[in-house]
């Protein structure tokens, strides 16, 4: 080219990560710089492409034009609105991502510039299946397509034959379409049947038919009948597993804190002239009874925590969303709600929190009263504990229709509230994205499984510790004679105060001091119902707890043991979580609301409790 | 108004489907197509998009205790897996 004479200019687009940088760089070699370009306030790769003597610019990666981010922004400057545009554009666009990549070119052929589609990432696309016929995609688009790979420096004389044809030839008519005044949305759908007319010319669909591993087991696990079966048989499965395996590990871990640990601190306050006063009350029938029982269900707790991790590491949980997602909308359940329920079935807390991704007041109210009916890993330690105490081997099943009460909860109740309180509430229409299964890692797993067990030991050692605190010093002040820490805790104001409210729980079996005094301080976290028990049963010095458990229930309901533990498992079900809970629903949707959920609350676990037991012990 | 791929699968949302491949059946689009249309319509705001996962936030479920600020949508959760995605059609003006 002559000197003064202005080379031509092409510009090199495309979506991040299509490769642009590497084509330019293999097309400029080293004979490139960044420096400022006319009319704009954005540095930019230049350079001179030798062999067809044009200069080069690597714009940065866009999806579209309608700019969303400053590099859109500034490829948008150069291609329409610079001193000077180019004369051709390079659109370079991903073979194994192609149908996100052709919006941009076709926007761009709605230009009055030269354009040429540069396919990359072929072997890519072929090893997924992905075929691609460049003729066809390219009459489709009204431009030439040319297949290169730039990091193999493939394909790039084809390319530079390509470039030269397009620059002798004249700037084609730009492609019909709506113009600006034309609804936004009726412009780009507009664009995007060019990319689907395009896609069904130049691609070759038949990979998308061939049903791949996550789809045979779709087919099954996400299948309205079959989806739910196989939801609740691995839900037993995981149930049953971490009861069984858990089991002769918990004992031991509790011989060793009943026995040793006990009798060690013991005897180390007895040797320092501590032993038999307030001091060891506190310690061995407070925090050791209370905070050790508590402990004991840190391998159970290990073991299940890794299988559920197992089951969303795999993304078999996603399915289980899908199934849950499709009972919420079949009872007439906003599709959202179906969110901050299934956080709740880990904790209440951000559960009631997630409602506000719910734009409707009335369904944020909703679901905020229903979460608490969601039963969160708070409540799984008091299921387990009762439920290898009274039902042996059949424990997981037990806990595993805890799980299933919970889910009748929420469906009788939502739609107890959606057709009195909200007759008129709308739906938001929600489709959920599934990810592939994959092979879970050990890593990833046992990742998880730590997260999940560090913050249980953290609410032991936290919130626990106080709860059995003041705990002790309740069961400890006299409600009539007697000294300070030298009373049985029958005796004591804590057991007072419960013998007032048990004749409520009379007509559900379990209307004894001790269960209704755990149910109370378990207002503040749920495993303090198992701490608390610890404790009375230790401060009354009668030894074991399961033992002394079995004969409170069996007293309590008249010899009717089982239909009695049940129904008191199903008011642990329903009624009012923690207070972190009740703090989260005021905070969210007023107090108003926050009490009448209480109410609703503890009046359905009564309710349930009484059925269970009134209908249970006509049959035990 | 145009009845092209983004209008086609906003309605088969509108219209109940509940998953992605139920979309593609409600449609008659392509896997790719849909999975285009999705993205472009969330980079319209005419779709949101939310992670779905039922574990505690990164800290524990503890650190929830106080609640999350005022403008976050709730707690991060640091579930491991495969990530699932609710997408919702947005009410109102798009952002």
């Amino acid at each position: 080219m002559g000197e003064g004479a202005v080379r031509p200019l092409v510009a090199v687009t495309g979506s991040p990560n299509s490769g642009k940088s590497t084509l330019f760089n293999a097309l400029t070699g080293e004979a490139s710089a960044t420096g400022n370009w006319p009319g704009t306030s954005v540095d930019l790769a230049h350079g001179v492409w030798r062999e067809l003597d044009v200069d080069l610019v690597d714009l940065p990666g866009a999806y579209s034009l309608d700019p969303m981010t400053p590099d859109e922004r500034f490829s948008r400057e150069v291609l329409v609105e610079a001193e000077r545009r180019p004369d051709l554009v390079l659109v370079l666009a991903d073979a194994a991502q192609l149908t996100r990549s052709l919006y941009l070119p076709v926007q761009i052929r709605e230009l009055p510039v030269r354009c040429i589609l540069v396919l990359t990432k072929r072997d890519v696309a072929a090893s997924r299946n992905v075929t691609v016929d460049p003729d066809a995609l390219g009459a489709a688009l009204g431009c030439p397509v040319v297949v290169v790979d730039p990091r193999r420096r493939t394909g790039l004389q084809g390319l530079a034959d390509a470039v030269r044809a397009a620059l002798a030839a004249g700037v084609p008519v730009p492609r019909a379409h709506l113009g600006p005044d034309a609804d936004e949305l009726d412009r780009e759908d507009e664009r995007f049947a060019v990319v689907d007319a395009a896609v069904r010319a130049g691609m070759d669909l038949s990979h998308e038919h061939a049903a791949d591993l996550s789809d045979r087991i779709d087919r099954v696990a996400t299948h309205p009948v079959g989806g739910p079966l196989v939801f609740l048989a691995v839900m037993w499965l995981v149930f049953q597993a971490t009861t069984t395996i858990a089991a002769p590990l918990q004992e031991a871990l509790d011989g060793l804190v009943s026995g040793p640990v006990t009798d060690g601190v013991r005897g180390a306050l007895a040797s320092v002239g501590w032993g038999g006063g307030w001091v060891e009350g506190l310690l061995v029938d407070g925090i050791i009874a209370g905070v050790g029982m508590l402990l004991t269900f840190v391998p159970l707790m290990a073991i299940m925590f890794t299988l559920l991790a197992l089951l969303e590491d795999s993304g078999y949980m996603a399915r289980a969303a899908i199934v849950t997602d499709r009972l919420m909308r079949t009872i007439g359940l906003p599709g959202k709600a179906f969110l901050p329920l299934v956080v709740g079935f880990g904790c209440n807390v951000p559960a009631i929190s997630a409602t506000r991704m719910l734009t409707d007041f009335r369904q944020r109210v909703l679901t905020a009263l229903l979460v608490p009916f969601t039963s969160c890993s708070g409540r799984l330690t008091v299921y387990v504990m009762v439920a290898t105490t009274f039902f042996g081997s059949r424990a997981g099943t037990v806990v595993f229709a805890m799980y299933v009460v919970s889910i009748v909860f929420v469906v009788v109740v939502g739609l107890l509230l959606r057709n009195t309180l909200w007759r008129s509430m709308g739906n938001e229409p929600m489709v959920l994205d599934l990810p592939s299964y994959q092979r879970p890692t050990l890593r990833l797993l046992l990742g998880s499984m730590w997260v999940r067990l560090s913050d249980f030991l953290k609410t032991v050692g936290g919130i626990i510790v106080v709860a059995v605190s003041v705990v002790w010093v309740l069961q400890s002040i006299p409600a009539g004679p007697g000294a300070f820490a030298a009373i049985d805790v029958a005796d004591s104001v804590y057991g007072a105060a419960a013998r007032v409210v048990a004749p409520l729980f009379v007509p559900a079996g379990f209307g004894a001091w001790q269960v209704v005094a755990a149910l109370a301080v378990g207002f503040v976290a749920k495993e303090t119902v198992i701490t608390s028990w610890a404790q009375t049963y230790a401060g009354s010095g009668e030894g074991d707890l399961a033992r002394n458990l079995t004969e409170t229930f069996a007293q309590a309901s008249g010899g009717h043991t089982l239909p009695a533990v049940l129904a008191f498992l199903v008011f642990l079900v329903a009624y009012t979580p923690c207070v972190a809970t009740i703090a989260a629903q005021r905070r969210e949707i007023g107090l108003r609301w926050t009490v009448l959920g209480m109410l609703l609350n503890l009046t359905v676990a009564w309710l349930a409790a009484v059925a269970f037991f009134q209908v249970g012990r006509l049959l035990w | 108004m145009v009845d092209g791929p983004l209008r086609r699968v906003l309605a088969a949302i509108e219209d109940g489907a509940g998953s992605l491949a139920e979309v593609e059946r409600a449609t008659g689009l392509s896997r790719d197509v849909v999975a285009a249309s999705v993205d472009h319509l969330l980079r319209l705001g005419r779709l949101e998009a939310h992670r779905i996962a039922a574990g505690c936030p990164a800290g524990g479920c503890a650190a929830c205790l106080a609640g999350p600020p005022r403008d976050a949508p709730a707690c991060d959760a640091a579930s491991t897996g495969p990530g699932l995605v609710a997408l919702t059609v947005r009410r109102g003006p798009t952002p």
